[in-house]
């Protein structure tokens, strides 16, 4: 039987449309990704309202606690009881007169379960009103039109 | 002066697109990992000192209208008071919202919805979503061009009431 003799050929293909395209994406990612420092749990959904807009500026100290419907308080990925969260406050405000601020300078960013019991979330507030805290941000989940 | 003839010499350079495609593909994935679609969020801003919550308002110059949510055990509401009147209709928000309406306009300019204050007073068990309800209500409305019309910014709460309606 006869062989041919096949001489091998590289076939290189036009790379340039693939890279365009994966630049675009690399940078449309990159545009909408946000490191925030509080990840919202996804154990809470938010109650929803057609006045939560997102606000125009940031705040200057968020201090963000999560309430699950079971009545947990999530503050920075660690999960508390309400009674406990006065001890982190407290260490909080310390944190804050170290650096020259005071309490009432923060802003307590309140995450609640849409299910969870008014009289927790109440209570929530009032631990943080014990510890000096004065500035509360209900937060709520924008509802579309 | 001695010219080299350089095209004998001439090879074809090709870059290597293999390390800088690999990178590329590594940045892709670590910001489509990193990636999290979330939904917009706002605040309803509350100013509450310790020394308010049992205290009521200081300011006497404040109109203080009194809403007041009742719970059923389950955590449904089972009723929306204004003022110590009940509001019957079946949206009890929408009514709420046009007694304030209603309120600040009558008003006029010597008691705007500025110098009014919303104090809630809500059963324990009641579930959080109805307060968000309650406060949207009174707090502003969407105009029709889709601006946020503020009403009363000033809003406190009651202690919870331990106590819910049992139907």
């Amino acid at each position: 039987m006869r062989i041919k003799n096949q001489k091998a050929t590289i076939h290189e293909g036009d790379l340039t449309p693939m890279i365009d395209m994966t630049f675009q994406l690399i940078a449309f990612f990159m545009v909408l990704i946000n490191f925030t420092d509080t990840d919202p749990d996804q154990r809470i959904q938010l109650p929803s309202s057609v006045l939560a807009k997102p606000p125009d500026t940031a705040l200057d100290i968020p201090i963000t606690l999560q309430l699950t419907k079971e009545g947990q308080v999530i503050i920075g990925g660690e999960e508390w009881t309400i009674d406990d969260v006065k001890s982190k406050l407290t260490s909080e405000k310390q944190f804050l007169e170290y650096q020259q601020k005071s309490a009432t300078d923060a802003t307590v960013i309140v995450r609640a379960d849409k299910v969870a019991k008014t009289g927790l979330v109440q209570k929530l507030v009032e631990v943080c009103q014990e510890a000096g805290f004065e500035k509360f941000a209900l937060r709520a989940e924008q509802e579309q039109l | 002066m001695k010219i080299r003839n350089r095209a004998t010499g001439a090879e074809d350079t090709a870059l290597q697109m293999t390390p800088m495609v690999d990178i590329v593909f590594q940045l892709l994935v670590f910001f489509m990992m990193s990636f999290k679609i979330v939904t917009l969020e706002g605040d309803f801003n509350i100013k509450m000192p310790l020394s308010n919550v049992n205290q009521g308002p200081v300011d006497d110059t404040l109109l203080r209208l009194d809403v007041r949510l009742t719970a059923y055990e389950t955590g449904e509401l089972s009723g929306v008071y204004f003022n110590d009147q009940k509001l019957g209709s079946d949206n009890p928000f929408d009514e709420l919202h046009a007694e304030v309406m209603l309120l600040a306009g009558s008003q006029g300019t010597q008691n705007s919805a500025e110098d009014m204050e919303a104090k809630f007073t809500c059963d324990f068990d009641l579930h959080y979503r109805h307060v968000i309800q309650a406060i949207t209500a009174v707090t502003g409305k969407i105009s029709e061009d889709g601006k946020i019309v503020k009403l009363i910014e000033k809003i406190s709460f009651a202690r919870p009431d331990q106590q819910t309606d049992s139907g």
